[in-house]
């Protein structure tokens, strides 16, 4: 009996420990709905959005940077960047930045904003936002990525086909590679050896050897659009926008891609991987959907804003 | 840089050039960051086999569509491409997907022509579904692109005439899909 009471305990013990191990407990969802001219809030917790933060119009990409207690957000027609307050997820300010600011990333200390028609990208310091270099990047910069070890920025090319490699402490541009057709959006669930990029148009991840700059493919679906790692598997989540199904893409066997029917416009995904989550923004009908990765399907639909097209977790409060 | 701190002729080549770099770039990208929704649905008095039957032929859509004047369709499968003949010119669709189980198109424009289509890229969906009684719905979607991408477009290029432009042929070609099933399913009169 005794016996059996330490299994049942250890065996509790060990069920609560990913809840206590992981970061990502009650974590926040910040939804960037571009159309609806808000980020959404979602508690992971009940399911549900509690509440929208207005902005001025057209926001597309976001980024939390912990060191500043703030989100950025870009928005690429109006030319302007806004900064949340993270901590009370209410408190907006923008500045005109110019140009058509659309992907974002950051470390401690800089923010990095790529100008989709200026084939740029921006650097500017935290938090005053002060303008600290411009780097020229390939065709319709989209999606970026950092690496800070590797002291790279990378930038996805979209109308060149290319991945610009930044030395982020010249700030110029380290090497081109030619990955594809429409390279728009990066895995950024952690830095890795191999950076992957979805291209939207040839309906694949390029992986990019980031020492030797050698590329290889795996083959994804229609449209991808977003694309996370969940870590406990090494399995790639694809969001297939054209196909609207999320696809499973474990590297090593790529022939096995499991293909789960994903709303009507998957457009981005992030993974919790401890809770065994992922969450998927389907664009085109203004929800947040929700994926158990062990049943491997979507489990429930959170009504957001219009138009959701990013979103990021906001660890626990 | 601070501006001001240019000498006034410093800062009219510095204008100069920056005109001349707006002049040197394209106006219109295939592509850019903000995209927008159309959409139309009809209900259709005849059984949804028989309407995907038309829906599904990629390129018999000007059997149909009133607004097309005339369809050229090439290849096969994944490969099939048609070029629509529109009053102010042609564009060119490529087919994605064809699904006859759940009665699902997908495809997206090829080859743009925002003369005569405002609208610099799109990829869009037609659905077939039982509506009961006999009767069926069809949705039609898309994703598209403005046809002037950059943040200053003139207004025949921008994101309002491109969605209705684009909800327009939705409009157009669902009720023109209707009076043809219809027509051709109504009783013979004696």
């Amino acid at each position: 009996m005794q016996r059996l009471l330490r299994r049942c305990g250890s065996l509790a013990l060990a069920s609560l420990l990913p809840l206590i191990a992981s970061p990502l407990h009650a974590a926040t969802l910040l939804v960037v709905c571009q159309a609806g001219a808000a980020v959404s809030v979602v508690d992971t917790a009940t399911l549900s959005e509690t509440h929208r933060i207005p902005l001025a119009a057209g926001p597309a990409s976001l980024i939390h940077v912990p060191q500043t207690h703030s989100v950025y957000v870009t928005h690429p027609d109006a030319g302007l960047l806004s900064r949340i307050d993270a901590q009370n997820l209410t408190n907006v300010t923008t500045v005109p930045i110019g140009g058509q600011p659309f992907g974002i990333t950051a470390d401690d200390q800089q923010l990095y904003v790529g100008d989709w028609s200026a084939n740029t990208v921006r650097r500017f310091h935290l938090p005053d936002l002060q303008l600290t270099g411009t780097v020229a990047v390939g065709p319709g910069p989209a999606g970026l990525a950092l690496d800070p070890e590797r002291q790279e920025l990378y930038s996805a090319d979209r109308e060149g086909g290319t991945v610009s490699v930044v030395d982020l402490v010249t700030l110029q541009t380290r090497a081109t590679i030619p990955v594809g057709t429409a390279p728009y959006a990066f895995d950024t669930s952690k830095p890795q050896a191999i950076l992957n990029v979805a291209d939207v148009r040839k309906g694949r991840i390029a992986r990019v050897d980031k020492a030797r700059h050698t590329v290889t493919y795996l083959p994804t679906g229609k449209m991808p659009y977003g694309l996370a790692t969940d870590t406990q598997t090494g399995r790639i989540l694809v969001a297939n926008q054209q196909s609207a199904t999320l696809a499973l893409v474990d590297p090593a066997r790529p022939h096995r891609t499991l293909q789960l029917p994903a709303g009507t416009a998957p457009e981005s995904v992030i993974v919790d991987s401890p809770h065994r989550r992922a969450y998927v923004t389907d664009w085109f009908a203004d929800q947040v959907l929700v994926v158990d990765l062990e049943k491997g399907a979507v489990t429930a639909a959170i009504p957001v804003a219009a138009g959701p097209r990013n979103l990021i977790f906001l660890p626990g409060s | 840089m601070r501006l001001s701190l240019l000498k006034p002729e410093r800062s009219l080549l510095v204008a100069a050039a920056a005109l001349l770099l707006s002049l040197a770039s394209p106006a219109v990208h295939a592509h850019g960051p903000t995209p927008q929704k159309a959409q139309a649905s009809i209900t259709i008095a005849a059984p949804p086999d028989v309407i995907w039957k038309l829906v599904s032929d990629f390129g018999a859509i000007g059997i149909w569509h009133p607004d097309i004047k005339a369809v050229r369709s090439t290849g096969s499968g994944d490969e099939t491409e048609r070029v629509l003949v529109l009053e102010k010119g042609e564009i060119t669709d490529s087919l994605d997907e064809r699904d006859d189980k759940a009665r699902h198109l997908s495809y997206r424009l090829g080859q743009e022509n925002v003369e005569a289509f405002p609208v610099s890229f799109y990829t869009a969906t037609m659905t077939v579904t039982d509506a009961g009684n006999g009767s069926s719905t069809v949705d039609w979607a898309a994703r598209l692109y403005r046809g002037d991408t950059s943040n200053f477009p003139p207004d025949e290029l921008n994101d309002e005439a491109a969605t209705t432009a684009m909800t327009q042929f939705f409009t157009d070609g669902l009720s023109g899909l209707k009076t043809k099933v219809e027509a051709a399913s109504a009783p013979a009169s004696h």
